[in-house]
């Protein structure tokens, strides 16, 4: 109930759309308050670092909020949130050159001996973070934040076909890394 | 699949920094401001509105014969009292804008007039006294900003606004709620809120005794706890503070409340009082 919120409402009266730009506001404003520690931890999984995930979910609110005009409708906002997410994180990889390898055989040996523990489950978490992005960010999706297949190629702006097949690949990359680990 | 979900347990782990609901606050808010300090002049919008209403009416009123009966049953509203802007101002100094609507009742009937004079001059007292307050804090805020280094164009780029603004919450016949907010925007902390509920046939406070009955702090403390569990239940990402860090024991003989639409008083805590910052300013309707 501050000022500038009830500024907002009384102009929302006199014109509809508005007042539509004022519910379809606090519904993002809110939706971001609720799961603002999911996007920070998708994030922290893109970039490893504390201050760049940071960096990262505020662009991301900005944007939000800048463009909500281009949303259409209020349902479709989880998925166009976290579009917007995952696009800022690739960038910041770009932006930085600090793209994760990519292929197993590009690790140092180092790496395997820092970065896995003794948990066979640990070793498949650093597995994912090691992953492509494209296949990362399918299974990122897809296994941590349950979202469905389906979702995942509207976030990603692709088709469902392309999900299919970055998520097998995925899985199958995962395998030999796992396989590899083992030995 | 089970090794998934056994990633996803040191997902879950990530640490989430302390950072990270301030972060998200302030990002929110400021966009809010930004978009405040775009907005087009309300009036313009009143001024449109109204030709618009008129534009409508003579068209209506000449083509339906119905609507013009109908205009006819329409009683003619009384309303004895009404909130007014009685003064309405912006500044600009070298520390900041300050832009001011004060309002006032304005009440025809001689009985209540004098306590409603009283009324409408502390209004304007609070107002002129944190405006005063404000700009001693801005005043203060710039010279440490200079002292550490700042320049007086970077100062400028802040665009440091203060606004102090009122809402009416509800009116009848016999009673009006409203609210004034003042605030500074580079910084949430010094927000206030004045709230009045005002018997306009006495011109004297509206109690929550009056509205609840004698047991009204038993009854508002259930309802308040009730809610804030309901709350937490519904959204696992809100936390009330608890007892032993200073949270919601209960309610004091003056605990801000305004009256809203259905007749109904909703108590309200500051950002902070009874919960993280990020929750805001908490209301609860006391039904």
């Amino acid at each position: 109930m501050t000022v500038y919120g009830f500024q907002r409402l009384y102009l929302g009266r006199k014109r509809n759309g508005t007042r539509m730009k004022q519910t379809l506001q606090s519904y993002l404003i809110d939706f971001i308050m609720e799961n603002q520690k999911k996007y920070y931890r998708i994030a922290y999984c893109y970039v490893k670092n504390k201050e760049t995930a940071l960096d990262i979910v505020q662009n991301t609110i900005v944007k939000v909020l800048e463009n909500q005009d281009s949303l259409r409708k209020k349902r479709a906002a989880k998925t166009w949130i976290y579009q917007i997410l995952i696009h800022e994180c690739l960038n910041e990889l770009r932006k930085t050159k600090r793209e994760i390898p990519c292929e197993p055989e590009q690790l140092g040996e180092d790496f395997y001996k820092e970065k896995f523990y003794d948990g066979e489950e640990e070793v498949l978490f650093e597995a994912i973070n090691i992953l492509p992005e494209k296949q990362k960010t399918v299974i990122l999706l897809h296994y941590y934040e349950y979202l469905t297949l389906k979702e995942i190629a509207a976030i990603t702006e692709t088709n469902l076909s392309t999900v299919k097949t970055r998520l097998y690949s995925g899985l199958k990359k995962l395998k030999t890394i796992l396989k590899e680990e083992i030995e | 699949m089970k090794k998934f979900e056994e990633a996803k347990k040191i997902y879950d782990k990530i640490e989430i920094p302390e950072e990270l609901s301030g972060v998200v606050k302030e990002t929110i808010e400021q966009h809010k401001q930004k978009e405040v300090k775009i907005r087009v002049p309300y009036w313009r919008y009143s001024v449109l509105a109204a030709a618009s209403v008129m534009l409508c009416f003579t068209i209506t009123l000449n083509t339906n014969a119905s609507f013009a009966k109908t205009v006819k049953d329409v009683p003619i509203l009384k309303t004895i009292a009404k909130i007014l802007t009685i003064r309405s101002y912006e500044e600009k100094d070298d520390d900041k804008t300050t832009t001011v609507n004060v309002p006032a009742i304005e009440d025809k009937r001689e009985e209540t007039s004098r306590k409603i004079n009283d009324i409408n001059k502390t209004i304007d007292e609070k107002i002129e006294s944190y405006v005063k307050r404000a700009s001693e804090d801005i005043k203060e805020y710039k010279k440490a900003f200079m002292e550490t280094g700042g320049t007086e164009e970077e100062w400028k780029e802040k665009d440091i606004h203060v606004n102090v603004d009122y809402k009416v919450m509800s009116q009848t016949e016999n009673y009006v709620s409203f609210v004034i907010s003042g605030c500074e925007d580079w910084t949430s902390a010094y927000s206030v809120d004045y709230f009045y509920n005002i018997n306009l046939n006495t011109g004297e406070d509206i109690t929550l005794e009056e509205l609840l009955g004698k047991d009204y702090i038993e009854k508002a403390n259930q309802s308040i706890r009730s809610q804030m569990k309901e709350r937490t239940e519904k959204n696992k990402e809100l936390t009330y503070f608890t007892k032993e860090e200073g949270g919601f024991e209960t309610i004091s003989k003056d605990v801000k409340f305004y009256i809203n639409k259905k007749g109904n008083p909703v108590i309200v805590f500051d950002k902070y009082e009874v919960a993280p910052g990020f929750m805001g300013q908490q209301e609860f309707e006391i039904k």
